[in-house]
């Protein structure tokens, strides 16, 4: 087998172009879904059980199923049930959304979970609005255990954005996979699709370990 | 939107043939994979340092990578090396070196459960090193091993999805084509869910039932 890594020269321009869709879909995802996470996450911790009872249930049920029938089902199913056209990066956003919601959601409801009971009681007993105790007390306290995972939740979505060549997304793996087909060169390919992916992960632990300290020092209550 | 369950009915032979053979997939990744992981979460654990640095070189490059490009390496690669095998093999081999990076990283925590002084008592009283895991590395860190070690199946059940994109015709490549041959997507896409989340949802029974069995004393 010879390997030679020119191939890029010709191929790499197109197959980069997906790089910058797989970027978007993260970034779309991740910007949606975090507020809803919250939302998901405060309802999976909810006293009511008229929140906490249907947050359970699409939980168990959004978390269930493959990312990769979720993708398929917001691209076949969802436009029958709105009766609307939906381009592929649409369905792909609104596929990958609904997962990280609830994935995230979980990470959320672990995070609150972690605050210890009674700054709770002292938020009762102080009478304390509860927007504002959330995001004073409760949520700051919550932060350290919430983000590692988050973070760590993140690098799946980043490397699972390849399923949505699935429905049509022409983003990175896609393209290599074209040009895999086109070439037959797949080991240079992959190579090439493997050091971005491992770039990408370097940064992401370096946003980890930034967030991680800099919570620390604003979220960090002494006992 | 109207749901036709006759269509289920007519297809049920060869979605049946994907349930069983993303089954078959599952079991045999777990099965590869759960002794692999273990030796590599030792390597990681281990005195020599050569063995450390080799497993954790193998467990980080493998978890920065998208699962599908593990496949395409898999699926393209191997024929272009000269090594001719089924689309299963292919998937088999890149979801179990996948897995396994990930298991090793899960059971490897389970053992860092295990106190020091185990470690200690056992090099005071000389016990061979395969003895010692065996009989009280290995038990020690069982109760901590077990969540984990049920999470990562069910991520698993639903990574062997992907291996659809690879020609494996399990679960969701058996709906999908149904789904291009009727052009009818609920149906399908609705079976293939709920048979997911009763995999999923079996492991997770099962989960609980092992843990409350080896929870120590």
């Amino acid at each position: 087998m010879d390997f030679d890594l020119s191939i890029w020269a010709v191929r790499g321009p197109y197959i980069l172009q997906g790089l910058w869709l797989t970027l978007a879909l993260v970034a779309g995802v991740l910007a949606i879904s975090t507020p809803l996470a919250l939302a998901v996450g405060l309802a999976l911790e909810a006293r009511s059980r008229w929140l906490r009872a249907p947050a359970t249930v699409l939980s168990w049920m959004v978390r269930g199923v493959p990312p990769l029938i979720i993708l398929f089902i917001a691209y076949y199913v969802l436009p029958i049930v709105l009766d609307l056209r939906l381009e592929s990066l649409t369905a792909a956003i609104a596929g990958f959304v609904v997962y990280n919601t609830f994935i995230l959601g979980e990470v959320v409801s672990a995070g609150l979970r972690a605050v210890p009971k009674g700054q709770h009681e002292a938020i009762a007993a102080a009478g304390l609005p509860m927007t504002r105790s959330l995001r004073r007390i409760v949520l700051p306290q919550a932060m350290p255990s919430i983000i590692p995972p988050y973070v760590s939740y993140s690098m799946d979505m980043v490397k699972g954005t390849a399923l949505a060549g699935a429905i049509g997304v022409t983003e990175l793996v896609t393209r290599a996979n074209q040009a895999i087909v086109a070439t037959n060169r797949p080991f240079e390919i992959l190579l090439g699709v493997a050091i971005i992916y491992g770039v990408i992960d370097a940064m992401l632990i370096a946003v980890q370990m930034w967030s991680e300290r800099r919570w620390d020092h604003q979220g960090h209550v002494s006992p | 939107m109207n749901f036709d369950p006759t269509l289920i009915e007519n297809a049920l032979p060869s979605l049946l043939y994907g349930v069983r053979t993303t089954i078959w997939l599952f079991l045999a990744i777990m099965g590869l994979c759960t002794p692999l992981a273990l030796l590599v979460a030792l390597a990681r654990v281990s005195r020599v340092r050569g063995l450390r640095r080799a497993a954790a070189t193998y467990v980080n490059v493998i978890r920065a990578l998208p699962l599908l490009v593990i496949l395409y390496f898999t699926f393209y690669g191997l024929p272009s090396l000269g090594v001719f095998v089924s689309p299963f093999t292919a998937a088999l081999v890149g979801l179990t070196v996948v897995t396994t990076a990930y298991l090793a990283e899960d059971l490897r925590s389970g053992l860092m459960a295990v106190p020091r002084g185990q470690f200690e008592a056992a090099d005071a009283l000389g016990l061979p090193t395969w003895r010692f895991v065996w009989r009280v590395l290995v038990p020690q860190a069982l109760p901590v091993m077990c969540g984990p070690y049920f999470t990562r199946a069910i991520v698993t059940v639903k990574a062997t999805s992907i291996a659809s994109l690879v020609a494996v015709s399990e679960l969701t490549a058996q709906s999908m084509a149904k789904v291009t041959e009727t052009y009818r997507s609920v149906e399908f896409l609705a079976f293939a869910a709920v048979v997911y989340l009763l995999l999923t949802s079996l492991m997770a029974i099962l989960q609980s039932r092992v843990q409350r069995r080896v929870t120590l004393p």
